[in-house]
């Protein structure tokens, strides 16, 4: 099986989606006294939990879009796209999480929007919501570039991974060779997490997993002026 | 595994006046009728036994008609035991609010043991301009125990149908108190769900507007009376701005629920304050 050049560029820091912005909910973390040798425990319950919720969405936002539906984009189904869209919001309890989220899914809206502004998928997501929040916006992006359903899910998860792990090059003196070896640590936990997103029915049947202490530390970190990332 | 009762508190408004139409305890609970004024209600909650155990299935089902207001209290806390690995218990309230209604219940800390294996699932339904404030303390392991469970408490809150506040707070996995991100260590987690009604903007501590018509105050501590305390203005501030009986005491007077109810400009009758519930 070969991978498709946009799961490749969906897992690249580098397309310009404002991903750098975002660490992931570390910068607060440690601020609230969490130590670098957790971070790979950090990493592991975020994939566990906001991790499941937003790859079961980015999932269910690629069927909803017709799946890897190539260029033509037939068979979506913007009902159903809007359901995983609410879904996910009453899923994300924490503002500045949705703001952030929001954000993100804009970068992705613009460059879908520029790249194939035509795509019944991509009309569909710019009429959910000028800022759809990110893991929907991912799975339909996803839908279009011609993943598959596994793809997207394993891109989502690898970017929480890496998003938190590149973080911690910018908030703490860790080795990046270790930050890297923390993503690959988390292989099995991914797969683990994947079967389990790949598994759900419908946006009714979305996991729902809460991390109180990443809630909260989200809304310590929107009133601290002096910060790196706004989330 | 306990046959359950149900316990089933359901107060409507009947001819114009509010009327406990069923209050019947259930195996656990009992529900005591404090009082009605207008179209209000209070009524106290009062465990059969204040405990659970292995095998025990309590279940509760709350109905606030259309244009009522409702107070439930809870003068003691639950324990959930030790099971000793001989099987699970749970716990499920199923909260119905109707259309321009209001129901309020600060409930008393749940406190799972270490090894008590517990399911808590809470459903809170509101119709149309129903509002519902309704707040919770979990807590693992009592004072002397490091931690408690294994636990999985999930919340589902909808206003009109449609999901507001989806949570699944699963503390199955062996150390899942510990893990960073989800309890992080803390013993009590303390949160005040508001649903059908939300504040201009999140002021307080641990306040989260949602997406919908809905918000949060939610806090973590090492002991209980501190998470309590960190969202109490929270609890405070809600309850007056959008929970306010007064408009409900007097019937004659139309609130602004008065789309939602039928009144006949009735008195209540001061003789009978509860109505046919209590006999």
């Amino acid at each position: 099986m070969t991978t498709r050049l946009g799961t490749l560029l969906l897992a690249d820091a580098r397309l310009p989606v404002g991903g750098h912005t975002y660490s992931a909910g570390l910068e607060p973390a440690l601020a609230d006294g969490l130590t670098v040798d957790r971070i790979p425990d950090y990493i592991a319950a975020r994939l566990r939990t906001v991790g499941l919720t937003e790859t079961a969405a980015s999932v269910l936002a690629h069927r909803a879009a017709g799946g890897a539906s190539g260029p033509d984009g037939l068979g979506i189904d913007a009902g159903a796209l809007a359901d995983v869209h609410d879904a996910l919001l009453a899923r994300s309890p924490s503002a500045p999480l949705r703001d952030i989220s929001g954000l993100l899914g804009r970068g992705l809206v613009r460059l879908a929007s520029r790249l194939w502004p035509e795509h019944p998928a991509v009309k569909a997501l710019r009429n959910l919501d000028r800022s759809p929040q990110r893991p929907v916006a991912l799975g339909v992006v996803a839908a279009v570039m011609g993943s598959s359903e596994d793809e997207t899910a394993r891109v989502a998860l690898y970017d929480d991974a890496q998003t938190v792990a590149s973080a911690a090059l910018k908030l703490a003196p860790v080795d990046p060779v270790d930050a890297a070896g923390w993503v690959l640590g988390s292989e099995g936990v991914i797969a683990e997490v994947a079967a389990e997103a790949l598994a759900v029915r419908d946006a009714d049947d979305m996991p729902a997993r809460t991390a109180p202490q990443i809630e909260g530390w989200s809304l310590e970190q929107q009133n601290r002026t002096r910060r790196i990332f706004v989330a | 595994m306990k046959e359950s009762v149900p316990a089933r508190i359901t107060v409507e408004r009947v001819g114009g006046r509010v009327r406990l139409t069923d209050l019947s305890g259930g195996t656990y609970l009992r529900a005591q009728p404090l009082g009605v004024r207008g179209d209000t209600a209070r009524v106290a909650l009062v465990g059969t036994y204040a405990l659970l155990l292995t095998g025990d299935r309590l279940r509760m089902e709350i109905t606030v008609g259309p244009g009522v207001w409702l107070e439930l209290v809870e003068p003691s806390g639950m324990v959930a035991y030790d099971t000793r690995g001989a099987g699970p218990a749970s716990w499920q309230a199923d909260l119905r609010v109707g259309d321009g209604a209001c129901l309020v219940w600060r409930s008393a800390p749940f406190v799972v043991s270490a090894g008590a294996d517990v399911t808590r699932r809470t459903r809170i339904d509101v119709a149309g301009s129903g509002r519902a404030l309704v707040h919770e303390t979990l807590v693992l392991g009592r004072s002397y125990e490091a931690g408690g469970g294994p636990l999985r408490s999930t919340v589902s809150g909808r206003v009109g149908g449609r999901p507001v506040l989806v949570e699944d707070l699963d503390l199955r996995g062996p150390g899942s108190g510990e893990v960073p991100g989800v309890m992080g260590g803390h013993r009590v987690l303390s949160s005040t769900f508001l649903l059908g009604a939300r504040p201009e903007r999140a002021t307080g501590a641990g306040e989260t507007l949602l997406h919908g018509p809905g918000a949060l105050a939610r806090a973590l501590a090492g002991q209980a009376h501190e998470a309590e305390s960190a969202v109490a203005v929270t609890w405070e501030n809600w309850k007056a701005a959008f929970m306010d009986p007064s408009r409900y005491e007097t019937t004659s007077e139309p609130g602004p629920a008065a789309g939602a109810r039928t009144s006949t400009g009735e008195v209540p009758d001061p003789a009978d304050p509860v109505g046919p519930g209590l006999q």
